[in-house]
């Protein structure tokens, strides 16, 4: 039985997918599977030069090849996970965390924008895992699919409609996955980032500034998430101290889903009422 | 070198079942142990086995539904170690009836030990922690049954979901000290020979029919989500519930046959029936 699961040889002879692993969260995610021995990451995504880009920075921790992906269309991802099976004979996790950032009201959402976020982040994560469990079952391999969903999955959010139905579908779409799969020893979870500090989310077109500040008094370790906390999550689900879990969405978010950390000051209006039984 | 080097952890409930398991995988990795317990024999011995493996663990008897001997507990702890650093609640009791047949001192004892018993551990180490500075863990041990409740579970489900929100409220409180709290759900888990409690294998049979995975777990597993929460690899983690079941509590697997409106050849027999 493996038991530290910390060092660098866990991942000796694993391969992993990363869909949307050119930039931010997805690079992350695919380094740490390299910095922890993985034989084989593919570095997926739609922007293929960017993959690209990404693959050669990442080379020296491991081996890793860009494979140019469209997560929402069959063909496409067929080729990616055959890819992998040619470059590297196995896919053994698969790890989904292609996004994309829309931020308007309902009534402004076009049915284009709508259908856009929901085929990456909700259809494309339903392909992806679909053909590597084909993959998996053929070659009976007991692998692990790990969806990056969202706080926004269980935490409704102005302008954030197709996001939130995304996710909160795709965390339905992993228990069913965990359902079905489990008993050819095939695990499927989810993690679900807060706010993290990514380069994407610097940019204040992105995110603004005033809605960090709002968000962070919702964080009660008080400060946002690094890439490197959700990939941790990430690739201790994928490790075979993991081997239990399956069906399960870990959030990562400092604690913004535990409650309403904002009504903080709202308590110290009861300490100043006088009670009967106050205790000490 | 082990992850937990100088850490100390604390285990509830640690002299038998999945807590000893915890605190043992905790020591073998590099922490100091605490092993609370109410029982002096079976925890004197439990201490004993890992000390002679070259760990070095406290054992404190301590029945954990009175604050005093919490307290006391923590203290020894912090005299002998200088710290702590994790806390694991563990302990339960076993009560298994339907509500109406339930004596008071049934429902007290189950919510006592595992309800306010984590509050009590909870508030001293949380006191310590603070104290400390330098942040820390509390990892209650949960239930799926906390959120998905079955017959003849009335205190025990009630005081595992009680101890859900009662962890929720710790990552809001304490998170502005670095301490993260969550819950670690064990689903049905084989305890066969290392347990006070004895399991109905008729039970084991049915349950294991939900479990996708198809078995009952192992005391390590659920270790390993728990040592997993404990490290500084989960540092950003707070506030979480984690099933560790195989799936259990993804969904309803008995609710998995023919379905009504997709299974034609059900339809076309229930035609030929008429």
């Amino acid at each position: 039985m493996k038991r530290m699961s910390s060092h660098s040889s866990d991942f000796a002879g694993h391969v992993a997918i990363v869909t949307g692993a050119a930039t931010g969260i997805g690079q992350e995610i695919a380094a740490l599977f390299l910095r922890r021995g993985a034989a084989g990451v593919v570095i997926a995504d739609i922007n293929g030069p960017m993959a690209q880009q990404t693959a050669t920075e990442l080379s020296s921790l491991g081996p890793c090849i860009a494979i140019q992906t469209d997560v929402s269309d069959e063909a496409s991802v067929a080729a990616m996970v055959k890819g992998c099976r040619e470059a590297f004979g196995r896919v053994d996790s698969l790890v989904t965390s292609a996004g994309v950032h829309l931020h308007k009201l309902i009534v402004d959402t076009s049915l284009d924008e709508w259908d856009r976020q929901l085929s990456v982040q909700l259809t494309g994560p339903f392909i992806c895992a679909r053909e590597v469990a084909r993959d998996m079952l053929a070659h009976e391999t007991r692998g692990s699919i790990v969806n990056i969903v969202s706080a926004a999955a269980r935490m409704g959010r102005v302008k954030g409609a197709a996001h939130c139905a995304s996710k909160a579908g795709l965390t339905l779409l992993t228990q069913v996955l965990a359902m079905e799969l489990g008993p050819h020893g095939i695990r499927a979870n989810a993690v679900g980032p807060g706010l993290i500090d990514t380069e994407s989310q610097r940019d204040e077109a992105v995110m603004s500034t005033a809605y960090k500040t709002a968000y962070m008094k919702e964080i009660p370790l008080g400060k946002l998430g690094e890439p490197l906390d959700i990939a941790e999550a990430v690739l201790f689900l994928c490790s075979d101290a993991a081997r239990w879990l399956t069906g399960q969405t870990i959030y990562v978010d400092g604690g913004f889903l535990a409650g309403n950390l904002s009504l903080q000051g709202l308590a110290d209006l009861f300490d100043e009422t006088p009670m009967a039984h106050r205790e000490e | 070198m082990g992850e937990f080097d100088g850490k100390v952890a604390v285990v509830s409930g640690a002299a038998g079942g999945i807590s000893n398991v915890i605190l043992r995988r905790f020591v073998e990795a590099g922490a100091k142990g605490v092993l609370v317990d109410i029982d002096e024999e079976m925890g004197t011995a439990a201490a004993e086995t890992l000390n002679q493996a070259g760990h070095d663990v406290l054992f404190c008897p301590t029945d954990i539904r009175e604050s005093s001997q919490v307290n006391a507990a923590i203290e020894q702890a912090v005299d002998r170690f200088g710290r702590v650093d994790i806390l694991v609640h563990g302990a339960g009791v076993g009560v298994h009836k339907e509500i109406v047949d339930l004596s008071d001192n049934e429902w007290d004892l189950q919510i006592d030990v595992q309800l306010r018993g984590a509050f009590l551990l909870s508030r001293a180490v949380g006191r310590e922690l603070i104290k400390q500075g330098e942040g820390g863990r509390i990892i209650l041990i949960g239930s799926t049954s906390g959120n998905n409740a079955r017959p003849n579970s009335g205190p025990h489900a009630a005081s595992k979901a009680g101890e859900i929100q009662l962890m929720h409220v710790m990552a809001l409180e304490m998170g502005k000290h670095g301490i993260t709290a969550n819950v670690v759900s064990p689903g049905l888990t084989d305890i066969s020979g290392i347990s006070r409690s004895f399991q109905n294998p008729e039970y084991q049979k049915v349950f294991v029919t939900q479990v996708p995975l198809g078995r009952l777990a192992i005391p390590d597993e659920i270790a390993d989500a728990v040592l997993f929460l404990g490290s500084d690899r989960a540092r950003f983690i707070t506030g979480q519930v984690i099933c560790v079941d195989g799936g259990y509590s993804a969904g309803k697997l008995a609710v998995n046959g023919p379905h009504h409106a997709t299974d034609f050849g059900q339809l076309e027999s229930d035609k030929a029936a008429q």
